[in-house]
């Protein structure tokens, strides 16, 4: 137990001792400040509003670049200094090691989701007050087809849990691939991909390879609000299926899971030539 | 210096990220050109519609188009429209009478807005007898042809092809090439320095001179080429569904991209001139990752620092927050976007009021681009010190 302990606090320690990290926080905080004294706070949620939307729009980028920013390099930063040979050669190497590696980055990213959404509810609350957080979320403009009876402080709170969800099943992706690959930069690259490629397209309902490339990663969990702002269905031919919330949710925890094993078994058999 | 150059090309080209980023993209955009490909007999009946119809704008041709659209607007007012666009040579002549009528408008409102004398031979509101049958008699196709306020005549032609090849670089293109020029470019540098290889590389004859040098000509070979693969791609797709034909037409004819241009070149010439300057604008983007990657011992930050500030008035736009003066002022500092597109190619030469030349001012600011990295580079690895 001690021996993992020490090996979680190594693997942490290499994740946020990044020299860049600091700089990246400084920018995002920047960023979200500047945002926040633009933006036009009104009645009758004030706040509430911007903080509802911080994981759909801001929020999602800065959680994902700071992951972008770090975890591509976790797995294979040994590879590429030759330190695999010596690694694995020792007794815990490719057993407690790459289960460190796992938890150091679910660490990480916890600390991530929960860093972006103290910044996001300190600005917007410390620009407009916390009046609203009893209406309900109905009173929220992208909320106003909502099928749920809940009050906006609750909703904030599955957000958050949604949004952490989502979040640790981009991360053991990246961490995958970060196992397959030897370059950083194509972890970075194909991570940033399936990001940008769910944000980019428009959400529809129709069975197609754009609605399978928006729906069927993490993405849509991790930016929360397409799950929960109104019914949601697909059209196969003349077939309807409605997707609910636990739909999504269950199909990112599936992902989370397949990720996680193929990241340690990919990592565990690595070969080091 | 030809052979650092090719040992840095070889650097450059064995990056596997660079070939999976190229086929992400291609997948991309072969998906979204084939999900709106119309079928083979509808683009068969358009080449045959504007090879009947198209080409120099005649009187006869314009009668035709008028009789045409009288036609039509006759049977969408009896409710009997749709059952004539299932007929697809009917739905490619009306496009071809569409064009010739839009062609007509945008002179007659060039005429109004310049307020010169109409120049148009035959105005087009002449009542002339409406003919029941839409095809014109042989002899008519040698009948007078409109002119242009500029005096030249008004071509016909289908837009399609080189309207789509031309604004792919506006459209996604931009993305794409940005995307390839940091993702190969961002290593030039932190790849050595990470690995401890900059020491020895420092130490050696030309490591601070000739070395920097190459590997500046070797990145901006590198862009040149990526741009030129991405261009490949539409110019292939369009030319075997559509063919090229319409290159050698005056670009002022593709009213659909090119109403109020001043441009006075063939199609060819203004594609030709677009692509040399997103070659330049590719070039700025790349010098610039390269000194990122100068100051940097890792990896991913050169190409996440570049990626943001490349997309940073895409970024600011999405969130709602570009009229401030702060933001204002880096929406005019970062404009690499706007490099690689080459929109100001084709945009009115005054905006802001009538002092300030926007084309002068992105013309400067493409030199300041792609001067200022590269001597900020050579002025990092003169001072780097060997540890």
């Amino acid at each position: 137990m001690l021996d993992m302990l020490a090996l979680l606090r190594m693997e942490v320690y290499k994740l946020v001792c990044h020299r860049w990290l600091p700089v990246a926080c400084l920018g995002i905080a920047a960023a979200a400040i500047a945002q926040a004294t633009v933006l036009d706070y009104g009645p009758p949620v004030s706040a509430w509003e911007d903080i509802a939307r911080f994981p759909y729009a801001s929020g999602a980028v800065y959680e994902v670049l700071l992951m972008l920013l770090v975890l591509p390099s976790v797995c294979n930063g040994e590879r590429r200094w030759g330190m695999l040979p010596l690694l694995h050669s020792t007794r815990w190497g490719r057993s407690r090691a790459v289960a460190a590696k796992l938890l150091a980055a679910a660490l990480y990213t916890t600390g991530v989701v929960l860093g972006c959404w103290l910044l996001g509810l300190a600005v917007h609350l410390s620009a407009a007050g916390a009046a609203g957080w009893t209406l309900p979320i109905q009173t929220l403009p992208d909320y106003a087809d909502a099928p749920w009876a809940l009050p906006i402080w609750q909703y904030t709170l599955i957000q958050l849990a949604t949004n952490w969800l989502g979040c640790m099943a981009f991360m053991l992706l990246i961490v995958w691939l970060s196992a397959c690959y030897r370059s950083p930069l194509t972890v970075m690259f194909i991570g940033g991909m399936v990001f940008a490629v769910s944000v980019l397209i428009h959400n529809h309902s129709d069975f197609s390879l754009p609605w399978a490339l928006k729906s069927l990663t993490m993405i849509e969990v991790l930016r929360v609000e397409n799950v929960f702002s109104r019914p949601r269905f697909v059209h196969i031919g003349d077939l309807t299926l409605s997707l609910p919330p636990a739909w999504f949710l269950l199909h990112t925890l599936l992902i989370a899971v397949g990720c996680a094993i193929l990241a340690y078994r990919t990592a565990a058999r690595r070969e080091a030539i | 210096m030809i052979g650092l150059i090719r040992i840095e090309l070889f650097k450059l080209y064995a990056q596997r990220v660079v070939y999976i980023a190229a086929v992400v993209f291609a997948l991309l955009y072969i998906f979204q050109f084939y999900s709106s490909l119309p079928s083979a007999a509808e683009r068969a009946e358009d080449r045959t519609a504007f090879a009947t119809y198209g080409g120099p704008l005649t009187e006869a041709k314009l009668q035709w188009a008028l009789d045409f659209n009288d036609a039509y607007e006759e049977e969408r007012a009896a409710g009997r429209a749709d059952a004539l666009l299932r007929d697809l040579r009917y739905r490619a002549e009306l496009k071809v009478s569409m064009e010739i009528l839009n062609a007509v408008r945008h002179q007659e409102q060039t005429m109004a807005l310049s307020e010169r004398e109409p120049q148009l031979k035959q105005p087009f509101q002449d009542t002339l007898p409406h003919s029941q049958l839409f095809t014109i008699p042989e002899s008519d196709f040698d009948s007078p042809q409109v002119y242009s306020t500029n005096g030249k005549p008004i071509v016909i032609v289908n837009q399609e092809a080189w309207h789509r090849i031309v604004l792919y670089i506006q459209e996604v293109g931009y993305l794409f090439a940005g995307a390839l020029v940091i993702l190969g470019l961002a290593g030039s540098f932190s790849s050595e320095a990470s690995s401890g290889a900059d020491q020895l590389l420092y130490s050696s004859r030309h490591g601070r001179g000739r070395a920097t040098w190459a590997k500046l000509a070797a990145g901006a070979i590198y862009c040149v080429s990526a741009l030129a693969a991405l261009m490949l791609l539409p110019l292939t797709l369009y030319g075997l569904h559509y063919g090229l034909d319409g290159w050698d037409v005056h670009f002022a004819d593709y009213r659909r991209m090119a109403s109020g241009t001043s441009f006075g070149g063939s199609v060819l010439a203004y594609y030709s001139l677009q692509m040399l300057l997103s070659a330049l604008g590719c070039i700025a983007l790349g010098w610039l990752t390269m000194l990122l990657s100068a100051w940097s011992r890792h990896l991913l930050v050169p190409a996440l620092v570049a990626g943001v500030i490349f997309l940073l008035p895409f970024m600011l736009i999405m969130s709602g927050i570009a009229d401030s003066p702060l933001v204002l002022f880096l929406l005019g500092l970062f404009q690499h976007i706007g490099l690689i597109q080459a929109t100001y190619l084709d945009r009115p030469s005054f905006e802001w009021g009538s002092s300030f030349n926007y084309n002068a001012m992105m013309y400067g600011y493409l030199a300041l681009s792609l001067l200022l990295p590269a001597a900020a580079v050579l002025l990092t690895l003169r001072r780097k010190q060997v540890m």
